[in-house]
């Protein structure tokens, strides 16, 4: 690849990402930390009402992410504005459902927008949050 | 075993799909400490790093017959960044190993680095809600081993030493080093469950524990058989007719003895101020028969409240169970935070109680004794009505934990004790098998009026004699639970 070439498609890729900073205004963007073990996929749910986050069904938005690190960041890209609402689980041996215990506990990581829960799934209106711009949420796995 | 009976509920469902209920709530704020002292105060104050002494003041002639490895448990980390656990079950466990030897006794002993001490540790404050104090700004557990504090008890099991608590899975330490292994793991369905400190020995050398869940939709009582070469033989997934609290069991031959209690999980700021005295509703007494473990029988008692049994015996339809039996659960839900806040509670002791249960008839008779007993022990060989050794309280003026040490028969009464003191707490004391029939007595001892600690031995059959021998530490022990004693080449 010659020089000027890669300079052009460089030029275009700056140009595009200029423009689309511009076009998603709800860019929603979220951060994941506190990754304790460096295996496996995130499975994120996005949900945009209370029903379909009680229900699970009608998932907004659905990303699998691989662990690389102990974070990670995922960009939703342009959404509506309104209420959203996260929940994710690290599938840490990819057999596609969050791992539990006889008790039903988790033994595989997740967490909540707004981090609650303490008690069980918090709810939506606790859970939710609001994108009217760009947007950065960020969830500490648990 | 299938594995459908591990599933609770629905939980196949897809990756989103439900999360669970988690044991801690709340972020308030701890109450600050109060600051009146007690004499005894430093002996709930905990530790900050691990003892190290190698040549302990050893006073008379430790028999060979009592050489091997005295193993102690108990909360050690009370404080961190400013905040006092406020509870004598919060603290992270300190596991003590005192190695008695013709060379001389040694004690060292390491914090057990569960996963909630390294991350504390590591963020040099408290993270997560302990048992009995809220911290600000906690976070949410993962699961119960989020917040699993190892610090009640010991079992060596195998060439492990596992160091247990109640509501989460025993730790695996090394027993030389007591270096932490990791959570011992049993099967991938019963990772992080509670696994209660108290587990049973069958004679063929399998083990036998239990569960209890009394948060969730229903109240559980899960129960494990395990083989001796760890593997999940047995399981058993009961619902609870009451969330009443229990911390141990006894076992026939032939059944499983439980005792659930009249202080009822609620709801709380806490795990354990979610627990409420509701003496209205009775205590029951439920008996499982080890080859039918789906099949509970439950027998209505009177509300007392039991954290350790002696052993228990079968005769013609009857099931004998010896009991530490409290009037109430007020050491658990007062008793105890007290004694982290300065005070000196006045609690009524637990005293000896043998239930007799007839299996044919339904009726429970309750037999109190008068002798005050608590932390039981007793041969493990016993088939019927056998000596109890335990702690004692001699003076009438203790009101909280024992001065003496104590045998104990259910027919004959109080054979024999010791008192070290009336300045003196004395721990958990376990019987040492001897080969010749001259078993031994061990156990370790606070010493408030010249805060001090030590460990004394007895023949068990004459404690109004005093120690045979005795090891002195310049420093104090922190007051622990449990522990156990593992003999030279055993």
């Amino acid at each position: 690849m010659k020089l000027p070439h890669a300079h052009k498609i460089l030029s275009t890729l700056v140009l595009s990402s200029f423009f689309s900073l511009n076009a998603h205004a709800h860019e929603l963007v979220l951060q994941v930390d506190k990754i304790t073990k460096t295996k496996g996929v995130i499975m994120i749910a996005l949900y945009n009402s209370a029903e379909s986050y009680k229900s699970d069904k009608n998932v907004f938005n659905g990303q699998k992410v691989a662990v690389t690190k102990d974070t990670l960041v995922v960009n939703f890209g342009d959404v509506p504005a309104g209420d959203y609402a996260i929940k994710l689980y690290q599938d840490e041996n990819e057999n596609g459902v969050i791992d539990k215990n006889v008790t039903g506990m988790p033994t595989e990581g997740y967490g909540f927008s707004n981090n609650g829960g303490a008690m069980g799934q918090p709810s939506f209106d606790e859970a939710k949050f609001s994108v009217t711009d760009k947007t950065i949420t960020t969830i500490h796995l648990r | 075993m299938k594995r459908r009976d591990f599933i609770a509920g629905s939980l196949a469902a897809s990756g989103t799909a439900l999360l669970p209920e988690t044991l801690l709530a709340a972020n308030g704020l701890p109450k600050p400490a109060i600051k009146t002292s007690t004499a005894w105060q430093e002996g709930f104050a905990g530790a900050l790093k691990p003892f190290n002494t190698n040549n302990l003041t050893i006073e008379g002639k430790w028999p060979a017959g009592a050489y091997g490895s005295f193993y102690r448990n108990g909360p050690a980390r009370m404080e961190r960044n400013g905040i006092r656990l406020q509870h004598w079950f919060d603290g992270d466990g300190m596991v003590h190993r005192f190695n008695i030897n013709a060379k001389g006794i040694s004690h060292h002993s390491q914090f057990v680095a569960t996963e909630k001490y390294l991350r504390e540790e590591s963020a040099q404050a408290f993270l997560y809600n302990a048992t009995g104090t809220p911290i600000p700004n906690a976070r949410s557990p993962r699961n119960n081993d989020s917040v699993n504090v190892a610090n009640t008890a010991l079992l060596p099991w195998q060439d492990e030493l596992l160091a247990l608590w109640e509501g989460g899975s025993a730790y695996s330490l090394n027993p030389e080093t007591l270096t932490t292994q990791g959570e011992k793991i049993w099967s991938d369905e019963l990772a992080h469950v509670p696994f209660s400190a108290h587990p049973l020995l069958e004679k063929d050398g399998s083990l036998w524990n239990f569960g209890f869940v009394p948060y969730g939709k229903e109240a559980r009582l899960l129960i494990y058989h395990i083989s001796p070469n760890s593997k999940v033989i047995g399981f058993s997934n009961i619902v609870l007719p009451q969330r009443g609290y229990f911390h141990a069991f006894a076992q026939t031959a032939d059944y499983l003895i439980f005792y659930v209690s009249a202080c009822i999980y609620e709801q709380g700021e806490t795990f354990l101020s979610a627990f409420h005295w509701r003496p209205e509703i009775g205590s029951k007494i439920l008996v499982i028969n080890k080859n039918l473990l789906d099949k509970p029988r439950w027998f209505d008692v009177a509300a007392e409240f039991v954290f350790h049994f002696g052993n228990a015996w079968q005769d013609n339809n009857n099931i004998n169970v010896v009991m530490a039996s409290y009037k109430d659960a007020s050491l658990m839900l007062n008793g105890m935070h007290k004694v982290m806040v300065g005070e000196q509670p006045e609690i009524d002791h637990a005293q000896m109680t043998i239930a007799k249960i007839n299996l044919q008839t339904g009726n429970v008779t309750l037999n109190a004794s008068g002798i005050n007993l608590e932390f039981p022990n007793y041969s493990p060989d016993a088939a019927g009505p056998t000596t109890i050794y335990g702690t004692h309280a001699a003076s009438p003026e203790r009101k909280f934990l024992g001065d003496s040490i104590a045998a104990i028969n259910p027919d004959k009464g109080l054979l024999n004790r010791y008192c070290f003191g009336a300045k003196v707490i004395a721990e958990e004391p376990l019987l040492i098998k001897s080969s010749n029939n001259n078993d031994y007595l061990i156990s370790s001892y606070y010493n408030y009026d010249k805060q001090f600690s030590g460990i004394a031995l007895f023949h068990a059959n004459k404690l109004n004699d005093g120690p045979i021998a005795q090891a002195t530490m310049d420093y104090v022990l922190p007051l622990g639970f449990h522990g156990c004693f593992v003999p030279t080449n055993a």
